[in-house]
Parts: C-alpha cells; sequence; structure tokens
C-alpha cells in the first residue's frame, strides 16, 4: 500500500476522533485544533476526496437541516481500508522512530 | 462597496460561487458559508468577512488542482469510451472516416494547387512595384503585351516615378552549342537592369551588371550542367544559333534555376541587343516584339503613374492609337486584364474542394444522428450520475474531433501518395510539405472540419432527457429525420451539379478535339527552321519528296502556335478610321497540299504563276466578308511583311476558314502570303501506314543534311492538343473531383440505409412472414432513398445550368448544352445511390425471417 502524505493522515485521524459527526466544518475545526495552523476550505476538500477516491472514507448524506436552506450536509466515515491504512501509518510512524531518544534541539 | 454587513464579501463570494458551479462540484462552499455565518456571531463582521476572503483566495490553487485533475479523468472517460463506440460500430466508423479522409485527401490536394496558383512570381522581393505595359487600342478593351523597343528607355527617362526599366525579348527556343554538346534552349533577352528588378539570384560568375557586355551570356544552372557539366562555365564560349546563323557568346555568369511557381521560364538570358543578329529593329516606335516592364519608386500609386504616361505612344508616333496601362505583375499569372482569368479556376475549386468535405461532414451529421439511438442509453446515464450538458457537448464534440483527426492523418498520408500523380496529371512541380503556413492551415481546416460536423450531433446528443430515454420506449426524435433527409438532398443535389458539369466539360473537351478545324492535321511534323535545315531548306525538302510516303513539305511562319498580325493591311474603299486587325500566315506553295485546305473561290498559289512571289494574296471566307468584299477576286491590297517588305498584291483566292488558332478563339480575318523570309517553321506531311519507317527517314536525312541543329520535331496534332492542355487539366482535376465527391455521397447513404435496414429489421421480418415477396421489401426501402435524389435533381439542374452557361461563354466554339447530359448525369447519380441502398435492401428483403424475430 503506498503511504499516505502527512496532511491525509491528519484529516483521516480528524475524522476517527469526530466519529458520527465528521463532516466540513467539524473537521476542519479538528484539524486546526491539532495542527494550530488554519486550514483552506478548498485543500480540505480536495484532500477529502482524494481519501474518498483511495476508499479510506466514504461519504453519507445526512438528514436536510433547516438552518442550510434544507440541504444536507455530508458526513464522512472510515472504512475498512481507511483503518488499515491508519494503522499501518502508526506502524510506520513507531519504525521511524524506533530506538530514537527524544529530540532536544541539540543534536547539530 | 455598500454591501449589507451580515452579508459575505460580494467578489468574494461570486468567485466561490464560480468555483464551486464547475461541472465537478468543487464542494465545500456550503460549509464555508455556514462557518462564515458562525464567525460573524462571534466574531464580528469585520474578522469574519476578512477570513472568508482569505479561504476563497486561497481556495483557489486547490481548485485549479482539482478541476485539472477531474478534465484529466473525464478526458480518459471520454477517450475510452469514444474508441469503445468506434470499435463497437465498425461499419458506421469506417463509413464516417473514409469519407472524412476522403473529402480532406481532395481538399488537400486543391488547397495544395490554389496556394501554388496563388504564389506565382510573388518570391520577387519588389513584385508590389513591378508592372508590366500593357497598350490598349483607343475605344477597344484589347491589351497588347508586346510594345516598340524605345519605350522603356524612354519611360525610364522621362518620368521619375519609374525607377527601372526593362525590355524583354521572350519565348524563343533556339540551339546552344558548346563542343559537341548540343540543344535546343529557351533564350530570353533582357535589358541589365532585369537583375535589380527581378530576383534571379545570381549563383557564380559576375553579379554586377552580368549582361553589360553585347557578347555577355547568362545561364541558369540547370542549363550550365547540361553544358558543361562539372567544368567552370565561367568565361566559357557558347555558341548560339539565331535565323540561321551562330554567333558566339560568352559566359558571365549562372542563375538559380527559375522556379517553377513563375511565369518568366528560361534557360538562359542574352543581352536584349541580341535581338537584332536577326534584322529586327529595336529602336523604332512602330515595330511591336517586346514586352515592356517597369519597377515603380515604392509608395507611388500606379493609377497616377498610368494617366502620366498613358499618352507616350502618341508623343513618339503621332498618329497611333495606343494608351498605355501600368499592369502588375502580381494580377500577371491569374488575372486576365479583361476581367476572369485563371483566377476563376482558382474560385471554382476552392468551392469544390469545400463542397466535397462538406458532403464528408454531412454523413458524420447524419450517420451520427441516426445512431443517436444507439447512445441514448450512455447519454441518460451519464446526467443521472450527474454530467452536465455543456459537459456531454463537449464529449460529442471530442468524439467527432478524434474522427477528424484520424481521417486527418489518414487524408496526410493519401495525399502524399496522390500527391505524385496529381502533379503529373496537373503538369506541375508542386511540393507537400508540412511546414509552417501549411501545416497551420491543413490543422486549422482538420478542427473547423470536426467542429463543423460534430455541433449539430453533440447538442443532438446531449438534449435526450435522461426520463424519456430510460424508460426504454425512446425513439429517435421526429424532427431529426427530415433534417437528415435535406442534408441527404443537399449531397446529392451537390454530386449531380458536379456531375453534369464534369461531363459538360468532358463534352466540350472532347468537342474541341474532335471539330473539324478545316484542315488536316493528322501525320505532319513540325520542325522549326533553323542552322543548315534553314539555309538548304530546298535541297532537303527535295530529298524528302522522293520518299513516295511524303505527301507534302512546306514552311510557315509557325501561325497555330505564335500569332502574328497586323492592322496595316489597306485595300481600295477601307474606310482610313477604321481599325483593322488581320493575321499573317507566311506560307510555301505547298501549304494547301499539307492541311487540305478547301478553296472557296480562285486558286492556291502556284510555281506556274512566277508573279504569286511578289504580288499575290488569298485571304479567308471571314476576311472576305469583313472587308466588305462582294468579288475578293483580283482586288488588290497592300500588306507590310516584315522580312520580305511590304507588299501591294492582288487576291487570286478565297480560303475556306479553317482554325488556325485554339478552339477559345473566333477565327480572324487572315491574309496568305509567299515570304519566305519569314519562314521559321517546317511542315511534313505523310501517308503511310509505317509511320516510324517514315520518320526514321526524315530524321536520317535531316542528321545528314543539318546536323549542326539538334534534330527535335513535334507532330501537329499533338501541338494542337497542347493548345487545349490548360483546359483538359481543369477538366481531369473536375472529374476527379467529381468522384470523390460521389462515392463520399454514397458512402453516407450507405451507411443510412443499412441503419435503416437494421432499424426495420423486425418489421421486415414480419411482413415476409405475413407474405410480402422480396420485390415488395426491396421497394420499401430503396423508396424514401429514390424520392430524396429525384428532389436533389431539382435544385442541381438550373444551378448547373446557370453555372455551364457561363463557362462555355469563354470558348468561341461551344458544344449545345442539351438536356440529355442532365438526365445521363442524373441517370448516374440515381443509378450510383440504388445499387448503394439495393444492396443492403435485398440483404434485408433476402433475410430469413427467423433471424430477425428470433430473439423476440
Amino acid at each position: 500500500m503506498k503511504e499516505m502524505t502527512v496532511s491525509e493522515e491528519i484529516v483521516l485521524t480528524a475524522i476517527w476522533r469526530l466519529k458520527e459527526n465528521a463532516y466540513g466544518i467539524s473537521i476542519r475545526k479538528k484539524v486546526v485544533e491539532v495542527t494550530g495552523k488554519e486550514m483552506i476550505y478548498g485543500t480540505l476538500y480536495n484532500i477529502l476526496d482524494q481519501l474518498v477516491r483511495k476508499g479510506y472514507v466514504c461519504k453519507r448524506q445526512g438528514m436536510p437541516v433547516a438552518k442550510r436552506g434544507g440541504r444536507s450536509k455530508i458526513y464522512y466515515r472510515l472504512t475498512e481500508t481507511g483503518v488499515h491504512a491508519l494503522q499501518a501509518a502508526r506502524q510506520l510512524q513507531k519504525k521511524i522512530w524506533n530506538g530514537l531518544p527524544e529530540l532536544t534541539g541539540e543534536e547539530v | 462597496m455598500n454591501t449589507v454587513p451580515g452579508n459575505p464579501p460580494r467578489f468574494a463570494a461570486w468567485l466561490l460561487t464560480r468555483m464551486s458551479s464547475y461541472e465537478s462540484e468543487f464542494h465545500g462552499s456550503e460549509e464555508l458559508l455556514e462557518e462564515y455565518d458562525d464567525r460573524l456571531q462571534t466574531l464580528g463582521a469585520c474578522k469574519a468577512r476578512r477570513w472568508f476572503r482569505i479561504q476563497v483566495f486561497r481556495s483557489f490553487p486547490a481548485y485549479i488542482k482539482y478541476s485539472c485533475l477531474w478534465s484529466f479523468y473525464m478526458f480518459k472517460n471520454y477517450f475510452i469510451s469514444a474508441l469503445r463506440n468506434i470499435k463497437r460500430n465498425k461499419v458506421f466508423s469506417a463509413i464516417n472516416l473514409t469519407g472524412l479522409a476522403l473529402g480532406m485527401t481532395s481538399c488537400f490536394l486543391i488547397l495544395v494547387w490554389v496556394q501554388d496558383e496563388l504564389s506565382y512570381d510573388r518570391f520577387h522581393a519588389h513584385v508590389d512595384s513591378l508592372h508590366i505595359v500593357h497598350m490598349q487600342p483607343e475605344g477597344t478593351d484589347d491589351h497588347y503585351t508586346h510594345g516598340p523597343g524605345p519605350l522603356a528607355p524612354t519611360l525610364k527617362r522621362e518620368y521619375p516615378e519609374i525607377v527601372n526599366a526593362c525590355r524583354f525579348f521572350g519565348h524563343a527556343k533556339a540551339p546552344l552549342k558548346y563542343q559537341d554538346r548540343l540543344f535546343t534552349s529557351k533564350v530570353r533577352g533582357v535589358d541589365p537592369s532585369f537583375f535589380e528588378m527581378f530576383s534571379f539570384p545570381v549563383l557564380q560568375g559576375k553579379t554586377e551588371n552580368p549582361l553589360g557586355d553585347r557578347q555577355s551570356m547568362v545561364l541558369t544552372q540547370k542549363t550550365a550542367k547540361k553544358l558543361f557539366d562539372s567544368e567552370n562555365p565561367i568565361g566559357k564560349v557558347v555558341a548560339f544559333e539565331w535565323w540561321g546563323t551562330w554567333h558566339d557568346f560568352r559566359v558571365t555568369a549562372v542563375l538559380q534555376d527559375v522556379p517553377p511557381n513563375s511565369d518568366f521560364q528560361f534557360d538562359l538570358l542574352l543581352p536584349f541587343t541580341f535581338v537584332t543578329l536577326s534584322g529586327m529593329s529595336i529602336d523604332d516606335w512602330d515595330v511591336y516584339g517586346y514586352e515592356t516592364y517597369v519597377q515603380l519608386q515604392p509608395g507611388v500609386d500606379p493609377g497616377s503613374v498610368t494617366q502620366k504616361i498613358s499618352d507616350t505612344m502618341q508623343n513618339n508616333l503621332p498618329d497611333s492609337p495606343l494608351t498605355l496601362i501600368l499592369y502588375p505583375l502580381e494580377r500577371l499569372h491569374l488575372h486576365d486584364p479583361r476581367g476572369g482569368g485563371p483566377i476563376v479556376y482558382v474560385y471554382i475549386f476552392s468551392c469544390l474542394a469545400l463542397l466535397i468535405v462538406g458532403i464528408a461532414c454531412i454523413n458524420f451529421i447524419n450517420l451520427t444522428t441516426a445512431r443517436s439511438v444507439k447512445r441514448a442509453r450512455e447519454v441518460g446515464l451519464r446526467k443521472v450520475v450527474g454530467a452536465k450538458r455543456a459537459q456531454l457537448v463537449r464529449q460529442f464534440l471530442g468524439e467527432s474531433f478524434l474522427m477528424t483527426f484520424l481521417a486527418f492523418a489518414a487524408a496526410l498520408l493519401l495525399t502524399r501518395l496522390l500527391f505524385p500523380a496529381v502533379n503529373s496529371l496537373l503538369g506541375k512541380q508542386m511540393v507537400f510539405r508540412l511546414e509552417g503556413g501549411t501545416a497551420l492551415m491543413l490543422v486549422g481546416f482538420a478542427l473547423f472540419t470536426g467542429l463543423i460536423s460534430g455541433v449539430y450531433p453533440a447538442l443532438v446528443l446531449s438534449s435526450f432527457r435522461p426520463v424519456n430515454v430510460l424508460k426504454g420506449s425512446f425513439s429517435s426524435d421526429a424532427k431529426a429525420p427530415s433534417l437528415r433527409k435535406a442534408l441527404v438532398v443537399i449531397q446529392f443535389s451537390i454530386s449531380i451539379l458536379l456531375l453534369i458539369c464534369a461531363s459538360v466539360m468532358f463534352k466540350q473537351l472532347d468537342f474541341m478535339r474532335h471539330k473539324d478545324m478545316g484542315l488536316n492535321t493528322d501525320q505532319v511534323i513540325n520542325l522549326e527552321l533553323r542552322g543548315g535545315l534553314r539555309s538548304q531548306f530546298r535541297a532537303i525538302k527535295n530529298r524528302l519528296l522522293q520518299n513516295p510516303d511524303i505527301l507534302a513539305v512546306s514552311a510557315t511562319n509557325g501561325s497555330f502556335s505564335k500569332r502574328f498580325g497586323t492592322d496595316k493591311v489597306s485595300w481600295e474603299g477601307k474606310d482610313p478610321n477604321e481599325r483593322f486587325f488581320m493575321s499573317i500566315h507566311a506560307v510555301d506553295y505547298d501549304y494547301q497540299e499539307i492541311f487540305d485546305i478547301e478553296m472557296s473561290q480562285g486558286r492556291y498559289f502556284s510555281e506556274e504563276f512566277p508573279s504569286d512571289r511578289e504580288d499575290a494574296f488569298i485571304i479567308n471566307e471571314t476576311a472576305a466578308e469583313a472587308m466588305g468584299m462582294e468579288s475578293p477576286l483580283g482586288q488588290s491590297i497592300y500588306c507590310p511583311l516584315p522580312f520580305d517588305g511590304d507588299r501591294n498584291g492582288l487576291i487570286v483566292g478565297v480560303v475556306k476558314d479553317f482554325h488556325f488558332r485554339s478552339l477559345h478563339e473566333e477565327i480572324n480575318p487572315l491574309v496568305l502570303a509567299i515570304a519566305p523570309g519569314w519562314f521559321t517553321d517546317m511542315y511534313i506531311r505523310m501517308q503511310t501506314n509505317e509511320l516510324a519507317a517514315t520518320v526514321g527517314f526524315i530524321e536520317g536525312i535531316l542528321k545528314e543534311m543539318a546536323a549542326d541543329i539538334p534534330l527535335e520535331y513535334t507532330f501537329l496534332d499533338e501541338d494542337i492538343d497542347r493548345l487545349y492542355q490548360k483546359d483538359f487539366r481543369i477538366g481531369a482535376l473536375v472529374r476527379y473531383g467529381t468522384w470523390f465527391a460521389v462515392v463520399v455521397a454514397c458512402l453516407g447513404l450507405l451507411g443510412l440505409a443499412s441503419f435503416t435496414a437494421e432499424q426495420r429489421t423486425k418489421e421486415i421480418g414480419i411482413r415476409k412472414i405475413l407474405g410480402s415477396s422480396v420485390g415488395a421489401i426491396f421497394l420499401l426501402l430503396s423508396k424514401q432513398f429514390s424520392c430524396w435524389i429525384l428532389l436533389a435533381n431539382l435544385f442541381a439542374w438550373p444551378l448547373a445550368y446557370f453555372g455551364l452557361s457561363k463557362w462555355l461563354e469563354s470558348f468561341a466554339y461551344r458544344t449545345r448544352l442539351g438536356v440529355e447530359t442532365f438526365l445521363l448525369a442524373s441517370l448516374v447519380a440515381f443509378g450510383v445511390a440504388i445499387a448503394t441502398v439495393g444492396y443492403q435492401a435485398f440483404k434485408a428483403a433476402l433475410a430469413p425471417p427467423v433471424d430477425s424475430l428470433r430473439y423476440e
């Protein structure tokens, strides 16, 4: 399996964290919360699109909400492949850092 | 900006809608707006708006990336479905492709020809300021191209607007000799300014004024190679035969070969003064024989110069009726000064090319829309899944572009293959190179074809409503067949029109070929009188006549291809103010025998009347009538003969009119006189079943008695055919174009017919079960098509009649525009069409109904 990009990983974990409540706004908020940086909607949706195409998440239409002119939100949910991918990503993280001490900033 | 504070910034919001309205829905705009509302509540309008702007603007790169990505995916998808579609419908794709490829091929070939025609003599650096001086007799629209010798120097001296002037003595052929090499070449005498005015680059030798010396000679590369092989030609002395004498000239320069797209075709150039070697005058204002070219100052209006120079002739020759006119060099090749000219053919063939491609486009439109039912499901499904109309239009347009480009590639290949054949057909040396302008033009043309043939089907296909289509009860909508019918009618109107034109052209050419010219030109050999042949003419003639197969030997001034005339013939009772133009034939005693010319009154020249040499004339019937003579015999006339002095004499006979020029021209008044000084051509009439042996005999005698000149002869009937060569070439081009058009139109019909048969398979099966005969089914299927083609005649006939009567007007002697030609052309079109449809109809009618009904 091809490795995920970091931004994909971030978005994927955000969806995982949000469980049933993962839709555009909440995902963006989560990502901003985790990274501490502003996230542009355009970028976010490109990443979401990519994840959908890779089969890591699936889209689901929610019930229409009065607030949005009767339109429904689109919710995202992890798929099984998505879970595997996250697992793999985590394994990779561990392997990368395996046996290394915490960085102190004085290694150079 | 006076936006209500609660709303998002206008421009950014607009940009957002633009981005999200993109075909694949660049979504997220909903969420963005929602969050904006939240922020408006919590952070205030100012910050919220700022945030919104940043969000929108910075989404832009992502949007671009996104849309590119999807365009690629969609393109891939369209491409695959287009290829699948081509593969699935092999017959229809093949018909479409062949039609488009044939259409484009003929179009390319014609375009290259047109381009070549338009490029004539455009390579001269000063082409815009070069003009030829024409002379116009008062009160006529004639243009004389040949003027007097002193004209060019006078014009240059007297008018500062004229930078350069150059005389030409052209079209002469003469033998060249260097050591043992001997051959005839095309000679032109030019003034030294020639090299400044025209762009014929010097490759070798003197670049400055190479013809400054009276004895100098300039060769083209080809001629130099023929004369000297690899030797250095500069400084070599070459002998040149002119009116029976050999003259030495020294080669001073070698020019690049004259490009084929030039009307100045020559092998060597001599100083203009060489003309005087024959005794011809170049200083008299009343001897016309030289073309005069002038170069104007840049930016000078030719019209104003024409006005200034117009009465130059009167200033020097007080009673001259000629006015001067400047005629631009760039119009020389294609435009006739009196209007029309070959440019008409350029227009005609451009139209022909467009018509053929039009027919191919119609095929594409018809077959695609006819088969649209088959693709309706695909369209429906795409729409259900979310495709927008614009996307579908793009998809189908893309498919037609794909087809066009496949056809384009095939057409290029075909053009390459056919190019040598076309060149030899047209007697041209065109080159087909895909580069620069040509390539751009062809690609542009292919795009245009794709667009024309793709737009309508794309609009039709994309307009299907998914509900109707997917319900399953869909059939091709009712409007389409009537349009298809109209298009087929147009196609066949064009085809029939072309067929009629081609056959009338063929008829006219055939008519010219076989028209009784009034003289017999079979088995007549034509030789130019040169060198020993000229000096020993009598002796050679006597030797030749010893052979019983040789009927007669005579000499003339070669009036079939060259034209000599005068307006100075006068007779008693002639109105002195009337200008009367007459052609002159210098003939020998045997002229009548050579051509079997019949006399209508009096007698032919005879050696029994010694005075015939000095004071006898014969005129033709046209001349007798034009001169208003009731009994021309015995009337006295005056006629100047350039090499035999002026002559006063009596008319001893009148010949029946015969055609001594091409049939484009009417028979002119003609006067015949015995004038040996003017003989340029020798004619030998044979009557034999063993032509080769007799010709061999003639060759033997010529080799023996006139060894100093190259042995070159032509057959007169071939010479006369050559007068119509251009017409034959045009005719051939039209004929092939027509067959291309008919084939392409029939391909379309074949496609439609097989489609109809396929659609009605079940109907046919049921009809057969119920007892219908094969004939009845055949009729059922072909009836519709026959009606269309009959209808097409209604449009084609009047158009053809109008166009052809115009064309025929350019011939003085023309064939009748009979109704049988029209009927025949229509019959051919009908026959070909019925054969095409009939094959499909029969196939359908003969198929056992079991097969067609089984799968229900």
